[in-house]
């Protein structure tokens, strides 16, 4: 007994030891900065130029999966890479069109072809020059179908890059694509520096090398991303010497670091945290909608869930209201279509208002009066509250007869699993980074985009792909969007998914950091940052 | 006097073993009493203790109460199913590794050894993560890491006892190998093994809430006590009693556990036999 007590004692100790030891680093690490920052002071004094910050560390909940940003797949990646690399032109905070590495267009009478002017005098991080040919090799590469980049489909509609001269790329389409610009805004967009495509081979996904604000510097998978700033960047080089990247997925960890100093931005907050910060005066909330859309993808291909009904039935058991208000503390709005209204042709097509009753009749209807079992795949802090979200949809299905079991992921694991299509439904968000319809409805719901791909609920309605490919090539913009308007119909009547909610985002930061642009394609972008 | 009423004087084992009866009780009958612990009203979220929550009611409005006591029948369960599994894979191992010593005895140690090397928790965590994770799962994986140590005590005794007059003189009498060792052997060492599986229940019971606690045990909505303790990480500022409840239940259920585990060992013990 004393001889435990005395361990117990001892690993006290220890434990406290360690965390005091921790403290004093951290406290170094501060003093050592201030010096700097007092030195840096002193030095631009003289020679008068922007303060260079030392460090800026951002806190994410999850960790990156590749940086060739023409195999990424999943949006908190997205992030990373959208600081390494650009695309010909962008989006801004209300998602209209800006010039990026092209500074202006124009598209010829046939509609087919646009031709791009590049900025020039532009440098990869490996010091090659960025040009025409450069962009040729990149959109070639994507499209390549022995390659596989399983975004492919969002730059499909091009067949042709002609690199005119060293600063001028055509590019044409054999049909008319309304949607070109905004496809062009996509990550998958990316131009990455030909010679390092060659240098690196297999390993590009881990030596990414672009034109952007940041250099890639190292990766410690789990741990943090390092990247450093890009003193040649063509828009002015960004007021911060380094960025960090940790992945700390504990939320309330996120947060009380960002609170006690130790990083300066927290990614990804859920409202339980950021309702708190907002009393701190040391902390900034920043709020905005996205075009993401929440969603349980159920699996159209498998069991019970195969029956419409039964689909509907998942969908009326719902009430969406309770999830938004009381789960996401409003950070919100309930879904009443497949894509968000910040997305280019949403229609609000039809909501499946909560009623136990009718889900219950649409069991018995299909053949289940007793109810039916199902296991439900929910990722642990990939998006705002998803667990907890899970866990509520558990509780509400429970009521209209449909017993859920629930299994907890890790995103990453997740996302390689359901591409095996075992599960029956998975808690998933989609974000079409296109804005267009396009790319908010194809790659979920058309039968050509099963898994790998991403139409993970498997749905196949072929009056939904008819739709979805003669819109793709309309450029009538009404006539367009009467077709994303019929297709989001059908697609929320055949109930492909349990439809929940658009969430906001709200983006933590120290309040001596500014210029950081937040995105409703939830990017974050680094290039104008400063912190005081 | 009987052994049982020798370890009544015991005070600390009288506690201890109240306590337990209490939870045994509790795990048994109370789910049978209490309101749903599903049930989820997200009108009346995260209310601090009162009268008609006893214990408050979490993030969706569940009353926590109903699911400490759905849960803790878990906890329970998880202490004695991993000690029974520790137990009898260590007492096979043991047994004949002990008895028989040479090659088997050298190959059974050796990876006893390198299992003992690792931290209980990480070989639990490895275990689960060939497994898929569930209710049942730690109590497992906690049972499969708790073998080397059962092994290595069994061992311990029987190579001590073997070479025993008794054993000469049953050998002599013409029994076989397994009498000697079910019949002679271990009657004559379970003592210490008591002892040891007794106090192993407490860390079990810890080490599987830990397991939940990390999302690889029960998955939710299960009350399970550490899966409890995981979820009111987010609520530690704003409603700290979801933290502290299930805290102190596990505290309790290892702290009975043990306090029967010493006074068990007092009595068994000969050098404080007399005590």
């Amino acid at each position: 007994m004393k001889r435990r007590m005395c361990s117990m004692i001892l690993t006290g100790i220890l434990v406290f030891a360690l965390s005091a030891c921790g403290g004093d680093s951290g406290n170094k690490k501060e003093t050592d900065q201030e010096q700097k920052q007092e030195e840096k002071t002193e030095q631009s004094d003289d020679s008068q130029t922007a303060q260079v910050a030392d460090e800026l560390i951002v806190l994410t909940g999850s960790d990156a999966s590749t940086f060739d940003p023409h195999f990424c797949t999943d949006s908190a990646t997205e992030i990373f890479n959208k600081n390494i690399f650009n695309n010909l032109v962008r989006f801004n905070e209300d998602m209209e069109i800006e010039p990026d590495l092209a500074k202006e267009w124009s598209i010829s009478e046939d509609q087919l072809t646009w031709t791009f002017k590049l900025e020039e005098g532009v440098k990869f991080h490996d010091g090659t020059d960025f040009n025409a040919e450069a962009v040729k090799t990149s959109f070639e590469r994507v499209l390549d179908e022995n390659l596989g980049s399983p975004r492919r489909s969002v730059l499909a509609a091009i067949t042709k890059i002609e690199a005119v001269d060293e600063h001028t790329v055509n590019i044409s389409t054999d049909v008319p694509c309304g949607a070109l610009l905004q496809q062009l805004c996509h990550p998958v967009a990316a131009i990455i520096s030909p010679k390092s495509l060659e240098d690196y081979g297999e390993e590009i996904s881990t030596h990414p090398v672009g034109t952007g604000a940041f250099k890639f510097v190292e990766w410690k998978t789990g741990e943090e991303l390092v990247l450093e700033r890009n003193p040649e960047y063509f828009k002015g080089a960004p007021a911060v010497e380094k960025v960090y990247f940790r992945v700390v997925p504990e939320d309330a960890t996120r947060a009380l670091l960002l609170q006690s100093g130790q990083a300066d931005v927290a990614l990804r907050l859920p409202v339980t945290e950021t309702d708190r910060l907002e009393s701190d005066p040391n902390v900034t909330i920043q709020k905005g909608d996205t075009v993401m859309t929440m969603y349980v993808a159920l699996n159209n291909s498998k069991g019970v869930l195969q029956d419409e009904k039964v689909r509907q039935a998942m969908n009326y058991a719902v009430d969406k209201d309770v999830i938004v208000n009381d789960i996401l503390g409003g950070m919100a709005t309930v879904s009443d279509s497949p894509i968000s209204p910040y997305t280019w042709g949403y229609n609000s097509s039809m909501k499946y208002e909560c009623d136990v009753e009718k889900a219950k009749e649409l069991l018995a209807e299909a053949g289940y009066p007793d109810g039916i079992e199902l296991e439900l795949w929910t990722p642990v802090g990939r998006y705002l509250m998803d667990t907890q979200v899970s866990e509520n949809l558990q509780a509400q299905w429970e009521k209209a007869g449909i017993h859920v079991n629930i299994r907890q992921w890790e995103f990453q694991a997740l996302m390689s699993e359901v591409k095996n299509g075992g599960f029956d439904m998975v808690l998933l968000g989609w974000s079409p980074s296109t804005g267009d319809a396009d790319q908010g409805l194809y790659p979920v719901f058309h039968s050509s985009q099963f898994p790998p791909n991403s139409n993970r609920a498997f749905y196949n309605n072929p009056d939904v792909d008819a739709l979805l490919d003669s819109a793709k090539t309309e450029v009538d913009e009404n006539a367009r969007k009467d077709m994303y308007a019929e297709a989001e119909k059908t697609i929320m009547e055949d109930a492909a998914w349990t439809f929940l909610y658009y969430p906001k985002q709200a983006l933590s930061y120290r309040s001596n950091v500014s210029g950081i642009e937040m995105l409703p394609t939830e990017h974050i972008m680094l290039e104008k940052v400063t912190k005081q | 006097m009987s052994t049982f009423r020798k370890i009544m004087r015991n005070p600390s084992a009288v506690v201890g073993l109240c306590i337990l009866l209490l939870l045994v009780v509790v795990s048994i009958a109370g789910p049978f009493l209490v309101e749903s612990p599903y049930e989820q009203n997200t009108a009346v979220k995260l209310m601090p203790p009162s009268a008609e929550h006893w214990f408050g009611t979490d993030d969706f409005g569940r009353d926590v109460f109903s699911r400490i006591v759905t849960g803790a029948h878990y906890s329970l369960l998880a202490g004695f199913i991993s000690v029974i599994l520790g137990l009898t894979g260590g007492l096979l191992l043991g047994a004949f590794a002990g008895f028989y010593g040479g090659l088997l005895d050298q190959i059974l140690m050796t990876v006893c050894d390198i299992l003992l090397a690792f931290p209980s928790v990480l070989l639990a965590m490895a275990i689960v993560m060939v497994m898929e994770p569930g209710i049942y799962t730690p109590m497992v994986a906690v049972g499969i890491s708790s073998i080397p140590v059962f092994a290595r005590l069994v061992r311990a005794q029987f190579m001590s006892l073997r070479e025993s007059c008794f054993v000469e003189a049953v050998r002599s009498a013409g029994a076989g190998d397994l009498r000697i060792i079910f019949r002679h052997l271990l009657p004559n060492s379970i003592g210490p093994i008591i002892i040891q599986a007794t106090l192993r229940i407490g860390s079990s019971i810890l080490l599987a809430a830990t397991l939940s606690f990390l999302g690889l045990g029960a998955q939710p909505p299960t009350p399970e006590w550490g899966a409890m303790l995981s979820a009111a990480r987010n609520y530690v500022w704003t409603a700290s009693y979801l933290a502290l409840i299930p805290g102190i239940a596990i505290t309790i259920t290892v702290v009975a556990v043990n306090l029967i585990g010493d006074a068990l060992r007092d009595y068994l013990d000969p050098r404080t036999r007399n005590m």
